[in-house]
């Protein structure tokens, strides 16, 4: 029995406890109590107060952003050699928090629904769907960008500017990109010499002979027909998309028709692209498992030499080159990229859609101190911020020597440097990417910018906020028939007109309305 | 599970009020429930709590006004749910594949269990066992790299062996009609091994002394299985089986996803897919908590038939 009692009293003074503590912590806010320090929220407050007097010798604010699936420093970040270098040449700290690359966004949102705000993080234009924007938490940046940017006013061209730009308000800083059109064709160039051929195909049926000489040429040499003439990545993914893009379509896109904004798949021209992919299909041109390749299967049929033509973003102009070269050494593959042949019956711009900007930092309206943001930011697009973004810091990344630069790609890896590209602001700087690529990679990658500049389609609804696109879901519908004009054969026009009936009548139509009115509302 | 050795007082028998007695009977017993509450706190944190999230199914949900703020909406996102066109193709892919599920996938352990019961060597039991439940620990992505291996027109073993015999090679993986049929039996080589574990200790757990009485009465080995084996793993299997009918909508989304391409969607796209496309990838937090509300309801309601049938034909039952 006398245990039993020393357990009820334990209980009664465990709850007398927990009450005292939660009406203390009540009479404390509330500050009724008469307490002889009736004011311990307002102490810290002030505190601050006086603090940020004394941090206008040194700057700081919070970051998000992803850390590109690569090794990111650990333990006190202040400490880093490569965050303490940017912290002193640029005189601001950034406190940067990574996030995991693959789903960035999602957690981004996960972040934001637990009120955890940082002062500026990394989007991709404006249109990831995160939902700030559209909630009003972001800060637009005229007149900061004014006031403590001149660098940011003079390299930023102005249609980066546009595309970030909503009603006049400048809501983020925009990374321009030097390779608009985003896709490009690829081909092994040596297999297209081989084959007695010395033109890149200009046109969709020139396109489709060099398929078939692949496919009938051995041009791999290995006397079997195992040659792939066209392969692409499962779901429809943007690795086919410069074949829409012969006809001037990019499926997501939108695009006019008829006096209203469409997705680019409902406009008829796409009817010629799925065309000319059942084509593709029925004649063994088209890669038989086009809805099942993942990447890593792609890049596998490129780098054992099974692959002809393929689609890729230009940025990727060497790694295939280096993908085959390394898989297969003895062979003397020449990878190139080559311009996006025109549809057959068409003379419309062609190409992939257009990306102007490619990453951007949105700034919180939360943010303690914007200026330090925007300061920080004007240094990465100087002279001495667009070398260390690109190149990293002297003695880690690179050295100098009488004006050049001697930069070692390796270094990156094992100095965990490499998340260091979601700082890489500017388009282009000759000197870093002099340095950077040398020989047969600095042609190949020149090479890719300039075929991007020379084509590309437009948007209409590039920088729409896809949260307010409601019936986002709608996207994807078209897979299935498509899929089933291509491998099946159905007849084009009957099955696309039938679908494209059904999706306005499902919702699709709520969809074109939308876009239609922002396109009116932002872009005309 | 033996049961716990609880000091028996009789609440309320005395004079004193019911209360008091609870307490004293709580306070002599306080080790059991002290263990109590770990336990009870992860089912409060973890599945409770997390149940009063549901509303958003009933709000168009903001992450960033959270569910206190957001706007109510009442039934909008079940009635778009049920107004997709093709739901009822949803449902009878759902529906058929658990079913194939539950004739298929769900006897194959027990088998394999029985089945490596009757072996007399132990160590090549082990071997068996070990071998077959380590693709357990494999995720969907390599298993579907496996699959892919087998069944690619263009390298797969298994197109290549059809054409050496003279056939002409099939595209399974993009073929509708095969499916099904590639779900299942990839579902069972993976968990077959790992789910008869259970099984084996419901076999295990039967005395000894049973067997060797129906020895001495003459019974055969397959008399033995009969009337002991099986009857012993019983209720092990009902309860499972219940179980798996509680879960009737959900088929594991990860490996239908993995698998499915727009070529297959006509047989396999299920709840679970539908869900991921609109409500992830879209963003639509309200519907999908919608579709997920639905899916328990219905699962409860199975739940609940099942287990009077159970009850009322084996006896044995959930609760």
């Amino acid at each position: 029995m006398k245990t039993n009692r020393k357990w009820v009293s334990m209980l009664v003074i465990a709850a007398m406890l927990t009450v005292v503590g939660c009406s203390s912590g009540n009479n404390g806010n509330s500050g009724t109590n008469g307490d002889p320090a009736p004011s311990p929220a307002n102490a810290p407050s002030a505190d601050n107060g006086g603090s940020t007097e004394e941090q206008s010798k040194d700057l700081s604010f919070t970051m998000y952003v992803p850390d590109q699936a690569k090794a990111v420093p650990s333990g006190n970040l202040l400490e880093d050699p490569t965050i303490a270098y940017m912290a002193k040449a640029s005189g601001i700290t950034p406190n940067i928090t990574f996030l995991a690359n693959a789903n960035y966004v999602d957690q981004l949102k996960l972040k934001f629904a637990a009120s955890e705000f940082p002062d500026v993080y990394m989007g991709f234009g404006l249109t990831q769907g995160d939902g700030a924007l559209d909630n009003d938490l972001i800060l637009p940046l005229n007149e900061l960008i004014e006031q403590y940017g001149p660098n940011l006013k003079q390299v930023i061209p102005q249609y980066a500017w546009d595309a970030v730009t909503i009603n006049g308000q400048i809501m983020a800083i925009p990374e321009p990109s030097n390779t608009p059109s985003s896709r490009l064709f690829f081909m092994r160039k040596d297999w297209m010499e081989q084959l007695g051929i010395t033109e890149y195909p200009k046109t969709s049926d020139e396109f489709l002979d060099l398929l078939r000489a692949i496919r009938d040429g051995d041009p791999n040499q290995n006397g079997e027909k195992d040659e792939i003439p066209f392969t692409m990545r499962e779901k429809f993914s943007w690795t086919g998309d410069n074949i829409w893009g012969m006809w001037g379509i990019s499926p997501y896109e939108g695009i006019e028709l008829d006096g209203e904004v469409v997705p680019g798949f409902l406009h008829p021209n796409m009817k010629q692209g799925l065309a000319f992919m059942q084509t593709m299909y029925k004649e063994g041109l088209l890669d038989s498992e086009f809805l099942l390749n993942s990447a890593a299967i792609t890049n596998q049929k490129i780098a054992s030499g099974k692959a002809g033509t393929w689609g890729a973003g230009p940025s990727s102009a060497f790694f295939f080159q280096k993908l085959v070269s390394d898989a297969s050494p003895g062979v003397n593959a020449d990878v190139a990229v080559f311009p996006t042949p025109r549809g057959t019956g068409y003379d419309g711009p062609i190409g992939a859609v257009n990306f102007k900007v490619n990453k951007s930092y949105l700034v919180m309206k939360s943010a303690k101190d914007p200026v330090a943001v925007v300061k920080f930011f004007d240094w990465l697009f100087s002279e001495e911020g667009q070398i260390f973004s690109e190149l990293g810091v002297e003695g880690i990344n690179y050295a100098e020597e009488g004006g050049n630069y001697f930069y070692r790609q390796t270094s990156e890896a094992e100095a965990k440097t490499e998340w260091r590209t979601v700082l890489k602001m500017h388009a282009h700087n000759e000197k870093a990417f002099a340095a950077k690529y040398s020989g047969p990679e600095y042609e190949k990658m020149l090479n890719a910018i300039e075929i991007s500049n020379q084509e590309g389609l437009e948007s209409l609804t590039m920088g729409m906020p896809a949260v307010g696109q409601n019936l986002f879901n709608l996207y994807y519908e078209f897979h299935e028939p498509a899929a089933r004009i291509i491998v099946e054969g159905a007849d084009v026009d009957q099955v696309w007109d039938e679908f494209v009936k059904d999706w306005r009548a499902q919702g699709g139509q709520e969809l074109i309305d939308e876009m239609t009115k922002w396109v009116k509302e932002n872009k005309q | 599970m033996s049961a716990p050795n609880i000091v028996q007082t009789k609440p309320g028998d005395s004079s004193k009020t019911d209360f008091a007695g609870l307490l004293r009977f709580i306070v002599r017993n306080r080790a059991l429930y002290i263990m109590l509450i770990p336990g009870m706190l992860y089912f409060l944190v973890f599945k409770y709590f997390p149940l009063a999230g549901s509303v958003i199914a009933f709000q168009d949900y903001n992450i960033f006004k959270g569910f206190l703020d957001s706007e109510w909406v009442g039934f909008k996102w079940f009635e778009q749910f049920f107004s997709y066109p093709n739901l009822l193709r949803l449902l009878k892919n759902t529906v058929i594949i658990s079913f194939y599920q539950i004739i298929f996938t769900f006897p194959a352990p027990i088998l394999l269990a029985i089945l490596l019961n009757e072996l007399r060597m132990q160590s090549f039991k082990r071997v068996v066992q070990t071998i077959v439940y380590l693709p357990h620990f494999l995720s969907w992505t390599i298993v579907f790299g496996f699959v892919y291996t087998l069944l690619s027109v263009q390298t797969g073993f298994v197109n290549h062996a059809i054409e050496a015999l003279g056939g002409s090679s099939v595209n399974f993986l993009q073929k509708a009609e095969y499916f099904r049929t590639i779900i299942i039996s990839s579902g069972i080589w993976k968990e077959m091994g790992w789910s008869a574990i259970v099984f084996l200790a419901a076999i295990s757990g039967i005395s000894p002394s049973l067997y060797e009485a129906a020895k001495m009465d003459g019974a055969s080995r397959f008399k033995q299985f009969l009337h002991i084996t099986l009857p012993g793993m019983t209720p092990a299997i009902m309860i499972l089986l219940l179980l798996k009918i509680g879960h009737i909508l959900d088929l594991g989304f990860e490996q239908i996803y993995l698998f499915l391409n727009p070529m297959t969607l006509s047989t396999g796209d299920i709840l679970d897919t539908y869900a991921y496309r609109i409500g992830i990838l879209g963003g639509k937090y309200s519907l999908t908590t919608a579709i997920g509300l639905f899916k328990s309801v219905v699962g409860l309601l199975m739940l609940v038939i099942a287990n009077r049938a159970s009850k009322a034909t084996t006896g044995e039952g959930l609760y």
